[in-house]
């Protein structure tokens, strides 16, 4: 009995070290049992956004020329309408307003203004005021038509798409078209205090 | 140990010493460039030998490292992992402490789209004791095997670029494991490598880093279901840094600038993985893996069913928050669900917040 507990617990832990060994250390195991492995397709890497123009979800869209972007939409959750007030246009399109959505209606949460900026509109830095009580966000970035593209979660109230800026050659997360971004405050417990409306994004 | 030992433990290793061919050589992860890539990985592994009253669990961990060669889409190179175990025994009338160190040592095969780890040779020292009524055996000895004896397993690409790429491996052995009737909670791996061009260059050390933060993430998570959010956030945060620091070259000369991969992305996907499988999962441990899947660009997931188990998962804990009334936990299932466009789910989130 000795004997035989002894080598049952040796070989446990060698056989985890030579890959899954047999289920019974007192008994051969035949090699009839061979698995067939195949490897399992996985996501392929995410690709540039290639986004579809027209979003049935977003009724506003931000439309500037302007290489400097700096946009700041305003979205009040009691009084829904979403103005687009592009700094130095070079050409702007009609202000539109998007009802808020289910989650923009909730009593007791706050709207989140979200300013978007940066040189590349490919790559768009976010900022935010911070609402009373939030302790986190949550920022997600979507195509025009809903696809996620990107996410991220923070203290910080701004954050360039892909975390980190990147010279313009680096690879990294990067929009080819018509966007959107949400951004979702928590307190400290969690708790949603604040969201965002779907901030449209125009894209390289 | 003595040839008793030797033999069982060959029969045992038998059930996964597979011939190279069993293993498939594809995956659509890739396909990787040619050129060279220097790499890193890490496992770990827990098996149940238990029988009857007696326990019997093995915990294990492997880290190592991985050159390379992609020419014309066909891989060559070399590895070596590093390993320890640790088996516990616990019976009525038997205790047992037994640990193993040794490593395993091997080329590169396979493909662009499935590179596969050939184990050539293992070396393993054992030692420990076991206790039997009283009377205790100490065990020390070492142990080789051949290829005969090992397994290979394929390198599923979960993510590439030109310079990055990472992905899962070691599934095969718990198949295996599981083939000849083992119990196994885990056992599997990630790994990450970057581009080094025309020549074979040395594996980096922050990448080897990312890997081992984010395995010691996982064996906490499937261990004790302790999830630490905050150190996720934080890898998931240098491994960004890790991406824009990394060299150019000119394997991404002929790519768009949006091509990009993640090296946790293949750790971000294990750990999606068993969120989505476990009874343990809260709506914040979803909430941090839904985040950490957008970030990565493991989610949305393509060709893979890891999107539709987190979606059923939110799911069900959507519905047990709704029937316990916790606010916090519709909120977070929401905010998880708006986030990959589980308009469904979070549709019936935000109305059942409504009428609380």
């Amino acid at each position: 009995m000795q004997h035989r507990t002894t080598l049952m617990t040796a070989i446990a832990a060698t056989a985890i070290l030579c890959a899954a060994c047999g289920s019974d250390a007192t008994k051969s195991i035949s090699t009839s049992t061979v698995p067939s492995t195949s490897a399992s397709v996985a996501a392929t890497s995410p690709a540039t956004v290639d986004t579809t123009p027209g979003s049935s979800t977003v009724d506003t869209t931000v439309a500037t020329t302007d290489t400097t972007l700096t946009s700041v939409i305003t979205t009040a959750a009691t009084a829904p309408s979403t103005t687009v007030p592009a700094t130095t246009p070079a050409t702007e399109a009609p202000t539109t307003t998007a009802p808020p959505d289910k989650l923009q209606q909730l009593p007791g949460i706050a709207a989140l203004d979200v300013t978007v900026g940066g040189t590349d509109p490919a790559r768009p830095t976010f900022a935010w005021t911070a609402p009373a009580g939030a302790a986190t966000y949550e920022l997600v970035v979507q195509t025009a038509d809903g696809t996620p593209v990107w996410g991220w979660t923070g203290a910080d109230i701004s954050v360039v798409l892909g975390g980190i800026d990147r010279a313009a050659e680096v690879e990294g997360p990067t929009l080819a078209g018509p966007s959107r971004v949400r951004v979702y405050a928590l307190d400290a417990g969690d708790a949603l205090v604040a969201i965002s409306a779907w901030t449209p994004l125009p894209g390289a | 140990m003595n040839r008793r030992m030797g033999c069982v433990a060959a029969g045992l290793l038998a059930v996964v010493a597979l011939p190279t061919h069993a293993v498939g050589a594809k995956g659509a992860g890739g396909p990787l460039v040619d050129g060279h890539w220097a790499g890193t990985m890490a496992v770990g592994a827990t098996i149940d030998f238990s029988q009857g009253g007696t326990g019997l669990i093995a915990v294990g961990s492997g880290n190592g490292t991985f050159n390379l060669a992609l020419a014309g889409g066909t891989g060559s190179g070399d590895y070596v992992l590093g390993a320890t175990s640790d088996a516990t025994l616990e019976g009525d009338a038997s205790t047992g402490d037994v640990q193993a160190v040794g490593a395993i040592s091997g080329t590169l095969e396979g493909t662009s789209t499935g590179p596969i780890l050939q184990p050539a040779q293992g070396q393993f020292d054992i030692t420990g004791s076991v206790t039997v009524s009283g009377y205790t055996a100490p065990i020390e000895e070492s142990l080789s095997f051949g290829p005969e004896d090992l397994t290979s397993s394929v390198l599923v690409i979960t993510s590439s670029s030109c310079t990055l790429a990472s992905g899962t491996w070691a599934q095969e052995f718990k198949d295996a494991a599981q083939a000849a009737g083992v119990s196994v909670s885990r056992f599997q791996g990630s790994w990450s490598a970057s581009y080094t061009g025309a020549d074979t260059g040395a594996t980096d050390e922050a990448l080897a880093d990312l890997d081992a933060r984010g395995e010691k993430i996982i064996s906490g998570w499937l261990a004790d279901g302790t999830f630490d959010a905050d150190a996720l956030a934080q890898v998931l945060v240098d491994a960004e840094h890790y991406a824009v620091s990394g060299p150019r070259n000119d394997a991404c000369s002929s790519v768009r600038r949006g091509d990009w991969a993640s090296p946790l992305a293949g750790t971000v996907q294990r750990l999606l993985g068993a969120l989505a499988n476990s009874t343990s999962t809260t709506a914040e441990d979803l909430r941090a893996g839904v985040s950490a899947g957008l970030r990565t660009g493991v989610l949305p997931s393509i060709d893979d069913p890891i999107e539709g188990q987190l979606q059923g998962k939110a799911q069900s804990l959507l519905d047990a928050a709704i029937a316990s009334g916790s606010t916090t936990d519709i909120q977070l299932i929401a905010i998880s669900a708006d986030s990959l466009g589980w308009s469904d789910i979070s549709d019936a989130a935000a109305t059942a917040l409504a009428g609380l």
